[in-house]
């Protein structure tokens, strides 16, 4: 994933979770009746209420632990992108690593300019 | 496998952001619980609610400030820490290989018995 894609799933994620635990706030009004509600229900009304209340708030509770997974997957896939993708510090010097040896290959490069410039007609 | 103290810093800010956000599921479980509690007309649990609710977003809050960060970091840290293409990590050196092998043509064709 780049990072632009991860920063974008993100900001959606948050968001989602932020407006999860609202809907379920706003759901436990209609479990509950409401404080205002103070005519009884029919026992039909209320079981359809009270079934698609239970649906509802179940789906918005998987909303939100699939919101915390999704958090999750972004830590994990930056987690592996250091550990695979790590450029090694410590690596063997190459010969273009030591003074002395890069001095040489200038010297290397201005000699054979010379010999080019030389054998030029 | 151990790391370069930079890397092993991030890998411990990873762990803290995956810790925080198991706690914010659990502030979410508990914001949920208290309200339930006051929906029985359970006055009592309306500060316990409260404090709930708000250190849901709080954890909310401060674990996406930090990933958010840590999105950053592995963005600038790409061409210097971290390889900017996915390739196989043994696949790095052959730039090196070719320049080397290039100077020891050159030193054949000038004739010199060049010490690498």
């Amino acid at each position: 994933m780049s990072n632009q894609v991860l920063l974008d799933k993100l900001d959606r994620t948050t968001e989602t979770l932020s407006n999860t635990l609202i809907h379920l706030a706003k759901l436990s009004d209609i479990e509950f009746g409401g404080k205002d509600t103070e005519q009884p229900r029919s026992s039909s009304g209320l079981a359809t209420v009270s079934s698609s209340g239970v649906q509802m708030s179940n789906n918005y509770t998987m909303q939100l632990i699939k919101g915390i997974q999704d958090l999750l997957v972004i830590t994990r896939s930056i987690r592996e992108k250091w550990v695979l993708s790590q450029l090694p510090e410590n690596e063997e010097l190459s010969m273009f690593e030591s003074e002395e040896t890069l001095e040489n290959c200038r010297k290397l490069v201005q000699e054979s300019m010379e010999t080019l410039l030389n054998d030029m007609p | 496998m151990s790391q370069p103290e930079y890397i092993r810093e991030r890998l411990d800010s990873l762990a803290k952001i995956d810790k925080q956000l198991v706690d914010v599921l659990h502030r979410a479980s508990l914001t949920v619980s208290s309200l339930i509690d006051l929906k029985k007309r359970n006055e009592e649990s309306k500060p316990q609610f409260q404090q709930n609710a708000q250190e849901f977003y709080d954890d909310l809050e401060s674990a996406t400030v930090q990933l958010r960060k840590e999105i950053k970091l592995l963005d600038e840290n790409v061409g210097t820490r971290l390889l900017p293409i996915q390739t196989h990590k043994k696949a790095t050196g052959q730039d090196n290989v070719k320049l080397e092998e290039q100077f020891k043509l050159l030193t054949k064709y000038l004739g010199k018995d060049q010490q690498s």
